[in-house]
């Protein structure tokens, strides 16, 4: 029983990193129809700058790590404007193919850059919490994944009210929802497209600083994070904000629960073999969004 | 024969979610005549052109074209029975020249099957040319035979939208449904364009055109259906439904019937 | 027309190369044509979906897997020779490809990227956990390189440098025939019709379902093939075959080479191939080198390198053809 709990806790820890994850990713899909094939390593690079922050150059953890999330979010912009823009025009199957081309090309050059600049050595990120577990009705939590999970509840909550409540929120739906009209309407939708790379990447940054914190951070992280978040998305429903978060947080769970009860080795292969049992049955996904794809 | 109809709606309902797109709705069109559906925005006649061609299922009732009921027939194969169908928006295979889009149109006349065309039998190649020599005839007959060889997305909109019903036309339907063939054009186009309607019902086909533009549907119209509110409110002789009260109600503040 | 003489250009220009090839002798060379050769099977393979039918299969790279995983288990555990275990490991793609088309071709756009990119993912796993049938991750080893005696030529081997080539050229060049004939034959005209508008092609009576599983067959019995040979020639097939780098890859080769082109892919092949080993003078800054080339290649050729300036003049004076990029071939 107690294994059990301690399975679901994991599972919720990583389900709520790729919620973070699969969030972003949805945002970027959902705006620019761009496949993100360098999601993983926005979450990779911020890993490794709160890495550089804290253990190297000695910058205090909470100071670190939203500074590092910031600072690849602001990456994030850089690669809107100054390449995903840049492909659009073209019928609809080129620009999926140029913007996959480009962003699978960004994935190598940061990948290996990475490498260049930090080694392929997996590396640990010092953090402040204590190691001994906090024991909570017989449930040992240790109180860095806490942090994790409590840091992407709150995360998702306010985005969540910040899409439904605020104007920049409402903005974003919109484009979201029809990008000409949007635009008919006055939207600045090119600079919401920015807005939102940016954000979708901070997701990626932010569910990168939370795992890396909890397990080591190494060059090619990034490349089975993007596979994930990819699970996810697709499990949830294409283009659905509630998708992404309650498969985010199933694929955390059946993973720990496959990993525990099934074989170690599997744990990877779960996700995938959810998604095809997932797309015999119900193609749209699980929580389908209202938006025609096509 | 002539006493059957070609197309027998009947009963045809479409509901999206709480809204009711079409209600019951029947008529049918004999072969031969030249038919338009006219009604306000939103009457659902767009609805009725997909739900006919089989791109939308109904919520209940059934299409009979030909003495067939096509319920739950693929769009596919309703046009290898000679049921074709145009779009509202200029639809074209963008990345393909004139020509090659009309022949694509000509899918299903094509004698020779894929295995006589993989080996390059004789008659792949004879029925190859033949359909480029059906394929300029018909973008003659639609006046842009001078732009045979311009690709599809590079000509202006209104050519497009002739191209579009060329390539229905390759298809050498027996019941043509057009979608607004005029909407978007200027004068001389629509122009044009009922005159390609024209000549294609003399030659025996069968057309059913949604059409906005009362000029044109005046002018050529065997016979107009109106609908509003997914019903049809009256189905006579154009004269005949230019005086319809019912129809004026429908259309008053919408636009004028000249 | 300009399709034939597009594709004797580039016969011209492949037998040239690999005439030159066989004069020099080179075993280095000689070993990046050669899977230049089998991987720009597989970019054909992938561009029959990807760029005539308009569908980007994400995880093409499962025939090539399915191929070589065929390949090795019946030569080893069956004892069949290499030929025969080719033609059965084209035979079995094609059975796996149009399995998976039933599940996949009712998706469209970004949906078919992520669903086809499952099944990879999931012959990966499958590969790295079935341990009876596909020795987990140290994979079949040993398998017996292809060899026989050839009338004119005499003894081919693919343990010899030339041989492999020979071999994989042989390949390539079936490949070739094979695409150059199905997308003349009428489908490729289908295929293009449902690419550009489907419900359009829908409305003129193309059944795009019949010709998606038709162009989903046809390329995965390219990758089982390129897959068949690659194992013979590599002699050894681990779960890796299924790597997403290998599926980037031949992704890479068809959008770079041109989609939907002809030549596109097999150019694409051999630069996505040769540029890598060019750039090893870079020593580690190779692949972030090769990443940015990428992003260079995508934003001044989004069309692919064959649709570059001196291919186009090339072109322009040629008759009958349409004024703008060759997305399709001409009539034939």
């Amino acid at each position: 029983m107690e294994t059990l709990v301690q399975q679901v806790l994991d599972g919720l820890m990583i389900g709520a990193a790729y919620a973070l994850m699969a969030t972003g990713l949805t945002i970027i899909f959902g705006l620019m129809d761009v496949v993100n094939f360098a999601h993983g390593e926005f979450y990779m690079l911020a890993a490794f700058l709160l890495f550089q922050l804290s253990a190297v150059m000695g910058v205090p953890y909470f100071v670190a790590l939203p500074v590092a999330v910031l600072s690849v979010g602001a990456l994030g912009v850089v690669v809107q404007r100054t390449l995903v823009r840049r492909l659009r025009g073209g019928s609809r199957l080129n620009y999926l193919y140029a913007t996959s081309i480009a962003t699978i090309g960004l994935s190598i050059v940061l990948q290996n850059g990475a490498q260049l600049v930090w080694g392929a050595v997996p590396k640990s990120i010092p953090q402040p919490f204590p190691t001994e577990p906090i024991l909570l009705a017989g449930v040992a939590l240790s109180p860095v994944r806490l942090f994790i999970l409590l840091t992407s509840i709150v995360v998702i909550a306010v985005l969540g009210i910040g899409l439904m409540r605020t104007l920049a929120g409402r903005m974003v739906r919109a484009t979201f929802q029809d990008r000409e009209a949007a635009a008919l309407i006055g939207l600045p939708v090119d600079r919401i497209d920015a807005l939102a790379f940016g954000g979708g990447t901070m997701l990626a940054a932010l569910a990168g600083v939370l795992l890396g914190s909890a397990f080591q951070v190494y060059p090619t992280m990034g490349g089975l994070a993007t596979l994930k978040a990819f699970t996810v998305v697709i499990l949830g429903g294409m283009g659905s904000f509630p998708g992404a978060i309650a498969g985010g947080f199933l694929l955390g769970v059946s993973e720990s629960m496959a990993a525990g009860y099934i074989s170690a080795g599997l744990k990877d292969a779960i996700g995938f073999a959810v998604v095809v049992a997932v797309l015999m049955i119900r193609p749209t996904g699980l929580l389908p969004a209202v938006r025609r794809l096509r | 024969m002539t006493d059957a109809p070609l197309l027998a709606v009947q009963g045809l309902s479409r509901r999206f979610g709480g809204l009711v797109a079409l209600d019951d709705l029947t008529f049918a069109i004999r072969q031969g005549e030249l038919v338009s559906l006219i009604g306000p925005n939103g009457a659902g006649k767009t609805t009725a052109f997909n739900l006919i061609a089989g791109f939308l299922a109904p919520t209940s009732g059934r299409v009979v074209y030909a003495g067939r009921d096509l319920t739950g027939m693929a769009p596919h194969r309703r046009a290898r029975l000679g049921l074709v169908r145009t779009f509202q928006q200029a639809a074209v295979f963008g990345d393909q020249t004139a020509v090659d889009c009309v022949v694509a149109g000509s899918h299903v006349r094509a004698e020779a099957g894929i295995q006589a065309g993989f080996f390059g039998t004789p008659g792949a190649r004879r029925d190859e040319a033949s359909r480029y020599e059906a394929a300029l005839e018909v973008l003659r007959l639609c006046g842009l035979d001078s732009r045979a060889t311009s690709r599809a997305s590079d000509l202006p909109y209104g050519e497009q939208k002739v191209l579009g019903i060329a390539i229905a036309l390759a298809s050498r339907p027996r019941l043509l449904m057009l979608d607004e063939p005029t909407a978007g054009l200027n004068a001389v186009e629509s122009e044009s364009v009922s005159a390609i309607l024209d000549r294609i019902n003399e030659q025996g086909v069968t057309v059913f055109v949604v059409e906005h533009d009362m000029r044109v549907v005046m002018g050529l119209s065997d016979r107009v259906i109106v609908l509003d509110h997914g019903q049809v409110i009256a189905d006579d002789t154009p004269d005949r439904v230019r005086a319809d009260d019912a129809v004026i109600r429908a259309y008053l503040g919408d636009f004028d019937i000249a | 027309m300009s399709a034939r003489v597009r594709i004797s250009l580039g016969l011209a220009v492949a037998t040239g190369a690999a005439a030159a090839l066989f004069i020099v002798d080179d075993a280095y060379l000689m070993r990046i044509a050669t899977l230049g050769a089998i991987f720009a099977i597989l970019a054909l393979g992938l561009n029959l979906t990807a760029g005539h039918l308009g569908l980007f299969d994400f995880g093409y790279i499962l025939y090539f897997g399915i191929g070589g995983y065929t390949t090795a288990l019946l030569t080893l555990r069956a004892g069949w020779s290499w030929e025969a275990a080719l033609v059965a490991s084209v035979l079995m793609s094609v059975a796996v490809g149009l399995l998976v088309g039933v599940v996949v071709l009712r998706l469209r756009g970004p949906y078919f990227v992520i669903a086809t990119f499952s099944f990879l993912t999931v012959a990966y796993y499958v590969a790295i956990n079935w341990k009876e049938v596909t020795n987990g991750p140290l994979g079949l080893i040993g398998l017996p390189a292809p060899a026989f005696n050839l009338p004119a030529i005499g003894r081919v081997e693919a343990l010899d440098p030339a041989g492999a080539l020979a071999i994989a050229l042989t390949g390539l060049l079936i490949a070739v025939a094979v695409v150059w004939r199905v997308v003349e034959s009428g489908a490729g005209r289908a295929w293009h019709a449902i690419r550009d508008n489907e419900d359009l092609a829908a409305s003129v009576g193309i059944d795009a379902t019949a010709y998606a599983f038709l162009a989903l067959a046809v390329s995965a019995g390219l990758g089982g093939l390129g897959g068949s040979i690659y194992a013979g020639y590599v002699g050894i097939v681990t779960p890796e075959i299924f790597a997403f780098g290998h599926m980037v890859n031949v992704l890479l080769m068809v959008v770079i080479g041109g989609t939907g082109t002809f030549l596109g892919p097999i150019v694409g092949a051999f630069l996505v191939e040769t540029v890598p080993e060019l750039l090893r003078v870079a020593e580690s800054f190779r692949l972030p080198i090769f990443g940015l080339l990428l992003i260079a290649a995508i934003l001044f050729a989004p069309q692919g390198v064959v649709s570059l300036r001196p291919w186009r003049a090339l072109r322009a004076g040629r008759p009958r053809v349409p004024p703008v990029p060759p997305v399709e071939e001409g009539p034939a």
